[in-house]
């Protein structure tokens, strides 16, 4: 063949080189355009440490500590393989083109070393996991740590503010609020009690009056916590878990309230001088693992009373109610607003009424028991409140606790 | 194979081997033109396999931004791919009897691609761009 | 669907029989002139139909929609190959029976024109 006809051969067969490249390449044509078949992007969150490809993370004793998007994978060629000996949840093969967020779920209480390799061909980026234990509730970094001081069972309430509340009063001020409370290295019971404004816009004693109703838009964290003395317990502002726990007691309010001549008011008729008492029904009732509220209201001639029983499931109650005295002004001998006979004593702000085996404790704006006084008085008008009553059934209640102190704590990366 | 690619080049190859012929068709007036231009059959064939070859290249590659154009050899082939094309406009704007020779020299891209694969198929490597 | 694709499918076809008659020498008269832009349409519309065949491929109307646009750029190309233009008309049955199609989807209100 002289050389006219091998130049004509090879000039018609050289374009084809480019495409037999195209077709017979492993990868196809991601050999023309991709240099790596993978970059690789490390985003660890403020409490993980990442040195020389090595990430430190966490694991906790109450849950699957969930990393996401610890990695950013861009996928620049047909496939990348992840090698790995965790049992993080890693996939195995992650297609391209395209752009992935690796996200790494620690499960609860491993610890160790594992690694991971990400491979294409002779390709491969290898990243270790040093995993180590730590009493803290997964995915949060910071909690605070609250130290009280009381004795007996408390009835702890937080407000979306931060604020504290133990049986309906505040007792201090947290830096945040949130569902998961941490006592002794278990995880508390909490329920999202919901609440709103019983006449929106009225204030009394200079705050508006918070009462339990359903389907409300701001709840209390509501959890109860046995004190003997001091006690701490770690607050972490996470979502409240699902529990599958028996609803509360339900306590009833109405048979509380006439066994106390709660709202019992002398009210002077034209035909007499009458002892009213509010007849109540029962509203509605919210039933939880932590508190089970059942409300009423009513009225007499004389007041209106709302009244919500809170059953705890502990063997303590409380009762929560205002009053809507009429505004006709009139004098009155008799004023109850709970008791059957006088207090037997105090204990701080409360009086106490000892039963047989259970001892109520009343806190509110005016004097509990006002029977056959010997002047009559002006009887109060408009709204008053709030009545707390805590009836203690276990006798080792030694009244609110006291909020010794608060600090946050941070976690921060290890090693 | 990308498709776009592949069509858009043979889109471009066709029309400059119609332009070739609209190029011989006034070089040569009524005279014969397969003997004026004597491997015209091959010529065309690379006009339009070897533009089809160029454009898919160059868009393949220019896909691969920014991360590619960091290697050089990625770089030259941009280079010889242009230079390719620039030779095949030629053969087909000014048709001579020079165009076989022409047209080997525009082969080389084809040439400096197929080894770079076939080295890098040796080295087990991920992509052609080995420098 | 990406209208560029046909485009460049309906110039493919269309530039193929060109080439032929330029390489060749024939002359280009009106009635190549018309074989031409029946190719270019019919690949046009061959390369709207071929991107929906996912969509499509297991009905019949498509199917046949689609071996009529490729008779229909047979019979162009045949036409210019001939100069017989009587070719072309053979060409545009694929064309009325499209047009058929979509008219009847319109006037019953389905979604697309491939009725089964």
């Amino acid at each position: 063949m002289d050389k006219r006809q091998i130049k004509r051969f090879l000039v018609s067969f050289f374009p084809f080189l480019v495409f037999l490249i195209s077709v017979a390449s492993p990868s196809g044509d991601y050999v023309f355009r991709s240099v790596q078949p993978a970059s690789l992007q490390p985003s660890p969150p403020p409490y993980v440490a990442f040195r020389n490809g090595t990430f430190y993370l966490y694991s906790s004793p109450f849950g699957t500590w969930r990393y996401p998007g610890l990695i950013s994978v861009s996928v620049n060629g047909p496939l990348i393989y992840i090698n790995s000996d965790c049992p993080f949840g890693l996939p195995t093969y992650l297609r391209g083109p395209g752009g992935y967020e690796l996200d790494v779920f620690v499960p609860p209480g491993y610890q160790g070393t594992c690694r991971a390799e990400l491979l294409y061909g002779s390709w491969s980026a290898e990243y270790v996991f040093k995993v180590r234990e730590v009493d803290w509730y997964p995915g949060v970094d910071v909690r605070a740590a609250v130290v009280l001081n009381g004795s007996g069972w408390q009835f702890l309430q937080l407000a979306p503010d931060g604020a504290l509340y133990a049986w309906g009063v505040e007792i201090g001020q947290l830096p945040f609020s949130g569902c998961v409370v941490e006592r002794g290295g278990v995880l508390a019971i909490t329920q999202q009690m919901p609440y709103t404004e019983l006449a929106p816009g009225v204030l009394v004693n200079g705050s508006p009056m918070w009462v339990p109703y359903p389907q409300s838009g701001t709840s209390l964290v509501s959890f109860l916590l046995d004190l003997r003395g001091n006690g701490t317990f770690y607050l972490y502002p996470a979502p409240c878990l699902k529990v599958e726990a028996p609803p509360a007691p339900a306590v009833d309010p109405i048979a509380e309230a006439s066994a106390n001549d709660i709202g019992l008011m002398g009210a002077p008729t034209p035909a007499a001088y009458v002892l009213a008492r509010p007849k109540l029904a029962v509203a509605y009732r919210i039933e939880g693992p932590v508190a089970t509220v059942v409300a009423a209201n009513g009225s007499s001639i004389a007041d209106r009373i709302y009244i919500y029983g809170f059953g705890l499931p502990v063997d303590m109650h409380m009762l929560l109610y205002y009053i809507y005295f009429t505004p006709t002004a009139y004098l009155t001998s008799d004023l109850v607003l709970f008791g059957s006979k006088p207090p037997a004593g105090r204990l701080g702000p409360f009086w106490a009424f000892p039963g047989n085996g259970t001892t109520y404790y009343y806190l509110g704006p005016m004097e509990p028991y006002l029977r056959n006084a010997p002047l009559p008085f002006g009887a109060p008008r408009g709204w008053a409140g709030p009545f707390i009553v805590v009836a203690d059934g276990t006798g080792r209640w030694g009244g609110l606790p006291q909020v010794v102190s608060v600090a946050v704590e941070r976690l921060g990366p290890w090693s | 194979m990308e498709l776009t690619p592949l069509l858009a080049g043979l889109v471009w190859g066709l029309a400059l081997s119609v332009a070739r012929q609209w190029a011989e068709q006034k070089a040569a007036g009524r005279a014969d033109r397969s003997e004026l231009f004597p491997d015209r059959d091959v010529v065309i064939a690379f006009i339009v396999l070897g533009t089809t070859a160029n454009v898919y290249s160059a868009l393949l590659i220019a896909s691969g931004a920014p991360q590619v154009y960091a290697r050089p050899s990625a770089l030259v082939a941009l280079a010889l791919v242009t230079a390719s094309q620039l030779l095949i406009f030629l053969m087909a704007l000014r048709p001579s009897r020079l165009d076989l020779d022409l047209a080997l020299a525009a082969s080389a891209p084809y040439v400096y691609l197929a080894a770079l694969w076939i080295a890098a198929q040796a080295l087990g490597a991920y992509t052609l761009w080995l420098f | 669907m990406d209208p560029v694709l046909a485009l460049m499918a309906g110039s493919i076809a269309a530039l193929i029989p060109l080439l032929a008659v330029m390489y060749k020498g024939s002359d280009l008269d009106y009635a190549r002139a018309a074989g031409l832009i029946s190719s270019f349409a019919a690949g046009f519309v061959f390369g709207v139909l071929a991107q929906l065949w996912a969509q499509f491929y297991a009905r019949f109307t498509y199917l046949l929609a689609l071996g009529l646009m490729s008779a229909s750029l047979g019979y162009s190309w045949w036409g210019i190959y001939r100069r017989w233009w009587v070719a072309y008309l053979f060409a545009a049955a694929g064309w009325i029976y499209l047009i058929v199609l979509i008219a009847a989807a319109r006037a019953l209100g389905l979604p697309d024109p491939f009725l089964i």
